[in-house]
Formats: C-alpha cells, structure tokens, sequence
C-alpha cells in the first residue's frame, strides 16, 4: 500500500543526506512539491503516480544537492566541522572506555590473586577484546545507512539534541578520566612494585603501537562513516 | 522546442526579477508563471528555481518572508528590493539590445523555412 506521508519522509531524509541542503531548503521544496500533488491529483492521477512526476520535476537528489551546495557553502562547513569534532569526541571515549575497562579487568584479576605475567595477558587480553569489539561495531554502524541517516538527521535537526550530544560525551569523558586516575591507586596497594613497574612498561610498548596505528585508524574509520557515502543518488 | 540548458541559465535572473517587479510571489507560483508565459516551452526543472532565489537574496535583489498561505500551508514568499528593480532595468536594456542585433540580422536574411 502506498504511504504517501511515508514516502515524503523519506525523500525528506534522502535530502537531508546529501548535507548541502538545510531544513528550511527541504522544508520549502516540501511545500512545493504537496501543491504539485494537489494539482496533479485533482487531474485525478492517483496519489503514487502524482508522487512520481511531482519528484520527477522538482528534479534528482544530486543534481539539486550541487546546484544548493553553490549556495550553502557556510552551512556545508559547519556540518563537516560539526562532523569532524563528533568523530574526534567519539575516538577520545572509545579510548578512554577502552583503557579504564582493561584497568578494571587488571584490578579485579588482582583482587581474585592472580599475579605476574598473567596480569600482563590479562592487561593486553581485555584490550583486545574491547577494541576489536569497538571495531565491528563501527563497522556495522557503516553498513546500516538508515540508521545513520536518521542519526544524522536528528542530530542535524535539533539544537537541543546536539546540546544533549556534547554535553553526555563530555560527561563520559570526565567520569572515565576519574575512574583511570583512580583505578591505579588502588591496583597500585595490591601489587608488588615489581609487578607494576613490569606492566607500566609493557603498556608503554603498547601505547607506542597505539601512538603509530591511532592516526591511520582514524583516518580509516572516517573515510569509512562520511555522510557523503550514504547520498542515495536516484535512478 | 526545449530552451538550451545555457539560455535557460542565463535567462533564470531577469525572469524571475520581472515576475516579483508584479508583485510578491512564492516558488510554486514562479514556476507556474514562466511555464503559463512561455506557452509550456520553458520548462526548469523546478527544483533548480529555489537555488536562483536565495541567490538573488544574498545578493539583496529579493527579500523572503515565511508565512502561512490562506490554505493554511507554509509558504516562502519573496518580494523584489530596490537594489533588484536596477538590477532587472540593467539586465533588460542589455537583453533588448542582444534581441534587436539579432532581430536586424535575421530580418535581412531570407526566411529559410
């Protein structure tokens, strides 16, 4: 059965993908693109049919994104910089969860008495675990392109919810940065000096792996979620 | 007979001028005019007219005002500045002048047809 409220929102959201146009574009390009259809079904075309050529003639989804990104070019830069800081906030959590969660694990590892080079397996272990988990994650979100569409479109969308974005990421951020200042010092009155000076020195050698693949990581993990991947071009 | 994609282009601006120098309309309306004017010869893909709007507005030939349409439907209505009235009188003399060189041309030519 043909929805045409359905149908409207989701050529809404196509638009909407393309970055280059912004609410009120889309908003009046809805407007004429509803009298259209009135027009048209009053010639008693049906409501599918009218959709169709009404589309049609406002013209495909590129080709108006291009025409738009001529005039929007401010806007078109505050979304990528919007975009590039999310994906910079994003990487700083994923970490900062990733090396408080290995903490964790050393920490309760410790507690139930294991000791030594265990410690060090359970340290790199737990690490592994989380990023590869982080990874395909990441990877799946790039694969679901509604999701991301209507991800992308609320947070575009909506002032407030963008304010709630950055403020949760930053609260996360300020609880992950106590809980690694203070997950130490505990560790620290379990263990033998030997022991810790054994596994601040491993994660130094991991941490010199990490300096050298985080940049590449990044750059990969971008390239691969950019909004403009998910522009759906109209056949 | 479909207008060049260029001729169309070029023509987008004093088109639109001389359809608000009438009086304030909306998008819909445009469209509607120019293809009623142009006997249904001109067509624009009718997105592409929203494009050549707010670039007249950046350029303070037209100004736009958001209001509700007396179906009740939100509509953008744009109106011609004093900066776009000469404008429109540039670009006309200019347009007559390319049409009258061509007109004399043409006119000593033999009809081919």
């Amino acid at each position: 059965m043909f929805d045409l409220n359905n149908e409207i929102k989701k050529w809404r959201r196509d638009l909407a993908q393309s970055e280059s146009l912004g609410k009120s574009d889309i908003d009046e390009l809805e407007s004429h693109l509803r009298e259209e259809l009135e027009r048209l079904t009053a010639l008693k075309l049906s409501e599918q049919e009218a959709f169709w050529i009404a589309r049609h003639r406002l013209g495909d989804i590129h080709s108006l994104a291009e025409e738009f990104a001529k005039i929007n070019t401010s806007m078109l830069w505050r979304k990528r910089l919007y975009w590039a800081g999310a994906i910079v906030l994003a990487w700083l959590i994923v970490t900062y969860i990733g090396q408080v969660t290995s903490r964790a694990c050393v920490l309760l590892a410790s507690l139930a008495g294991v000791r030594g080079y265990a410690l060090n397996i359970v340290d790199t272990l737990s690490q592994v675990i989380f990023f590869g988990t982080a990874a395909f994650v990441l990877y799946r979100i790039s694969k679901e392109k509604d999701m991301q569409g209507d991800l992308l479109c609320k947070i575009a969308d909506n002032f407030w919810g963008k304010v709630v974005l950055f403020a949760s990421v930053f609260v996360i951020a300020a609880a992950m940065f106590a809980s690694e200042t203070f997950i130490p010092v505990v560790t620290v009155r379990l263990l033998h000096a030997q022991e810790i000076g054994q596994m601040l020195m491993l994660r130094k050698c991991k941490e010199l792996i990490w300096i050298i693949s985080a940049p590449l990581a990044l750059l990969i993990g971008t390239i691969l979620i950019r909004p403009s991947r998910f522009r759906k071009v109209e056949a | 007979m479909a207008v060049s994609k260029d001729l169309v282009a070029a023509s987008a601006t004093p088109l639109v001028l001389s359809i608000l120098s009438e009086g304030e309309n909306y998008g819909y309306a445009i469209i509607k005019r120019v293809h009623e004017l142009s006997g249904g010869q001109m067509q624009w893909t009718d997105g592409m007219l929203y494009p050549v709007l707010h670039r007249l507005e950046k350029q303070g030939l037209i100004r736009s005002q958001e209001r509700l349409s007396e179906t009740g439907r939100k509509r953008r209505y744009y109106r011609i500045e004093n900066k776009g009235t000469t404008v429109l009188r540039e670009q006309r003399s200019q347009w007559m002048l390319v049409y009258s060189t061509l007109r004399k041309l043409w006119e000593n030519e033999p009809c081919l047809t």
